[in-house]
């Protein structure tokens, strides 16, 4: 036999299956970028938006990343406790969610949707530059143990809050993050006004933990598909003829408030939240699309 | 020969890297592989025919001993003594299937006559559909299935088997005969078998209410004493890993997208989807399983019969001593399908739940091949001391003398609809009242009833299950008191 013939062919035999096997192991996960999408794709998808009264003001991620679910719990807030941090003594229940005196109302829903109410009037705000009030909201949110790890500032509007006060206040918007996305439904608004914060509304997520290995992780569907699913629900929120703005569009991860539970009165108090695109129009309402 | 050399060495390494690389493919592969291998497993013939036979028998079993009408004494047989009697009655029903007797409407008196000799009388609780009985015996279309859509009790007169009666779904009696040459050797010895029983001892079941015109058989005394066990719910609530492998099988290789709710009651709520399929498991391990079904559509029992059947076995299965208790068309968005509702037992004696919607332990919704709904609810024994109180078991006629009033006040109030017609005989009206309260009772037995207060350490209690017209009674067999 002709050792040297056989070896070569053995070498090119090995190697062959060494390559195959490579892929085999690492061809699967591919980290953060797989799936890229057709330029193609993403145009007529504009199209078809357009064409649907719905424009993009933001880039179209063209590449979907491979997430996993992660493990989150409510935190909960027990409403005398909040009462007593934020308004101090002689507080009166109003009910079983709700405590209050001269300063303020805190009320705690289903153990976790904290509602705070600020009656005080503090001094005149010099001004209400966004750096300021920035600053003026981190401080609360600081001094009162509400910026949880990932908070981060998205977005401030200006407009009127009935509920809160007759004149238009500043609504800051913080959203909480999980290795750099978005993790939702949670979110901590600050209404400031002329005198200072006005109210303050948190529903927060912590213990957050990811589920599975990488090798286990799926890739999310793309940016373009998830708008085209959720273009109905845009088109029912969007009454007017003018063009539906949206301003973002990001992978992240996402757990519904709302969810029919096992018998009534009972409340949710972890879960998994799991990947999906949130969308976001230029008046502030946000869409949050499953990515399976 | 460097360049040989050289090349050996090539080949060396990459023979040991091909190895490494096997071993790690290998290794990531096979426990996906296992797992999912184990999530999905495929129902095999044999294990269907197998289960089908199990859970096809009575829910109970009477023996009468004869003795005449009003005078006959009876015994009720657990499901742990089931077995050769509802052996030697499907030898019975298999010649009655298979052969062609005659089949005629007769009166509930002809029936009284059958049973006051000696004879077997096999409840199926609400009702099951005759052509499992006669799938049972190896007869597909017979007479029978012709006759009857739903059987609720077979009636087995020892003494004479040339004819036998059963009661169908709407309470309708038939007697069935055949000619006397219909009848080979092998005609089971029904007479022995119930000579054999008759020495030993058995709580004696009396129809004590045979003067108010009320057949219904309770015993006088009740010797044994059954005794309250600790169980736990089969599904493991407490660890959450476990609970995890215990759901994974309804989703597959789905579990991977399955979202997880936990509640603060300490419930579980699985979800696929948007709800296409979705579990519930409560604190106390209680399942329910729900899925979309579409269009699925469906009239054939049989067929629906074995989509259930198979789907109970590829999750986990039924608990020992699973028995069929009834099967009910229903409809829903103008789909068909049928419900089939099982009950277990635990030491022979069936086990309840006082729930509003329904008492069965398991029940499942069939549309065309689909499973839409399945719950469950069934326990096991732990390994704890069981508790027999020494007083024993209180028969059920001093459970009734005793909280006579209440009952009354009860029916009365169910029944004040027709009362006000006539006003002027109220005073007959209340002293009759006494004895319709016994003429109304339908059914008394001895049942172990699961309060499903918690998931572990629950006590099943032997209870007394009194069925007056519709209204459903529990009362703790040991203290007497009501559990309603």
């Amino acid at each position: 036999m002709d050792w040297t013939k056989a070896k070569n062919i053995l070498i090119a035999a090995f190697l062959l299956t060494n390559l195959f096997l490579m892929v085999v192991l690492y061809g699967g996960q591919q980290g953060n970028s797989t799936s890229a999408i057709s330029n193609d794709y993403v145009t007529q998808t504009l199209q078809f938006l357009q064409d649907k009264n719905i424009e993009i003001r933001t880039e179209l991620p063209l590449a979907a990343p491979s997430l996993n679910s992660v493990n989150v719990e409510y935190r909960f807030f027990s409403p005398k406790e909040m009462a007593e941090k934020l308004l101090g003594n002689s507080l009166v229940q109003e009910d079983i969610h709700t405590y209050a005196n001269h300063k303020g109302r805190v009320t705690v829903l289903e153990e976790k949707i904290l509602i705070y109410q600020n009656k005080e009037q503090g001094r005149m705000l010099p001004s209400l530059e966004e750096e300021k009030l920035v600053a003026i909201a981190n401080d609360f949110l600081r001094t009162h143990y509400l910026d949880q790890e990932g908070l981060q500032l998205e977005q401030i509007y200006f407009g009127v809050e009935p509920e809160y006060q007759e004149e238009p206040l500043h609504k800051l918007v913080y959203q909480q993050t999980y290795e750099g996305r978005f993790i939702g439904e949670s979110y901590v608004n600050v209404f400031i006004g002329h005198r200072g914060i006005v109210a303050v509304e948190a529903l927060l997520l912590e213990n957050m933990r990811t589920i599975g290995e990488t090798t286990t992780s799926h890739t999310m569907i793309s940016a373009p598909e998830a708008l085209l699913r959720t273009i109905e629900a845009i088109q029912r929120h969007h009454a007017s003829q003018e063009p539906a703005v949206i301003t973002e569009v990001l992978p992240g991860y996402f757990f519904p408030l709302t969810r029919e539970t096992f018998a009534e009165g009972d409340s949710v108090e972890s879960g998994t939240a799991v990947p999906a695109w949130k969308i976001v129009l230029k008046d502030g309402k946000t869409f949050y699309q499953e990515a399976f | 020969m460097n360049k040989e050399k050289l090349k050996s060495l090539l080949l060396v390494f990459l023979i040991m890297t091909s190895v490494m690389l096997t071993q790690r493919v290998w290794f990531r592969s096979p426990l996906e592989l296992l797992q999912t291998e184990a999530s999905y497993f495929e129902v095999s013939e044999t294990l269907l025919a197998e289960t089908k036979e199990s859970v096809l028998r009575p829910e109970r079993l009477v023996l009468g001993f004869g003795g005449g009408v009003n005078n006959s004494h009876h015994t009720h047989l657990d499901h742990l003594n089931m077995k050769p009697y509802w052996d030697h009655s499907k030898a019975v029903l298999s010649t009655y299937f298979n052969q062609d007797p005659e089949i005629q409407v007769v009166s509930y008196e002809d029936y009284l006559q059958g049973f006051s000799g000696r004879n077997m009388e096999l409840y199926f609780g609400e009702g099951v559909p005759s052509v499992f009985f006669a799938a049972l015996v190896g007869s597909m279309d017979n007479v029978v299935t012709q006759n009857l859509q739903m059987i609720q009790k077979i009636l087995i007169p020892v003494r004479s088997p040339d004819s036998i009666y059963m009661v169908d779904e709407e309470g309708i009696y038939y007697q069935l005969s055949l000619e006397e040459d219909a009848i080979d050797e092998n005609w089971p010895d029904l007479l022995s078998l119930l000579d054999r029983k008759q020495p030993g001892s058995y709580v004696k079941y009396y129809p004590l209410f045979s003067y108010v015109g009320n057949d219904v058989l309770l015993p006088l005394s009740y010797e044994e004493n059954l005794p309250r066990i600790f169980v736990e719910s089969e599904v493991d609530t407490s660890h959450e890993n476990r609970l995890h492998q215990r759901v994974r099988t309804f989703f597959d290789e789905n579990f991977d997208f399955v979202k997880i709710i936990r509640e603060t009651t300490g419930s579980h709520i699985y979800m696929y989807g948007y709800g296409q399929q979705e579990v519930r498991v409560s604190k106390q391990g209680r399942i329910e399983y729900t899925a979309e079904t579409g269009n699925e559509s469906g009239t054939n029992i049989n067929r629906a019969f074995k989509t259930a059947l198979e789907f109970v076995l590829r999750n986990h299965g039924f608990p020992e001593g699973a028995y069929l208790k009834n099967v009910t068309p229903i409809e829903q968005d103008g789909n068909r399908g049928f419900s089939f509702a099982f009950g277990y037992s635990m030491q022979g004696v069936s086990v309840e739940q006082k729930r509003m919607a329904s008492t069965n332990p398991i029940e499942i919704h069939v549309y065309g091949d689909l499973v839409k709904r399945y719950q469950s609810m069934t326990r096991q024994a732990m390994g704890m001391p069981e508790v027999r109180p020494e007083e024993g078991i209180i028969s059920p006629h001093r459970l009734i003398e005793n909280h006579f009033n209440m009952l009354l006040e009860d029916l009365r109030q169910s029944t004040s609809g027709d009362q006000e017609e006539r006003e002027e005989d109220e005073v007959v009206l209340e002293e009759l009242e006494g004895d319709e309260l016994l003429r109304r009772i339908e059914d008394i037995r001895l049942i172990y009833l699961d309060r499903e207060e918690v998931h572990r350490r629950q006590m099943l209690i032997p209870a007394w299950r009194i069925q007056i017209d519709e209204k459903i009674y529990y009362f703790d067999a040991h203290e007497g008191i009501p559990l309603n």
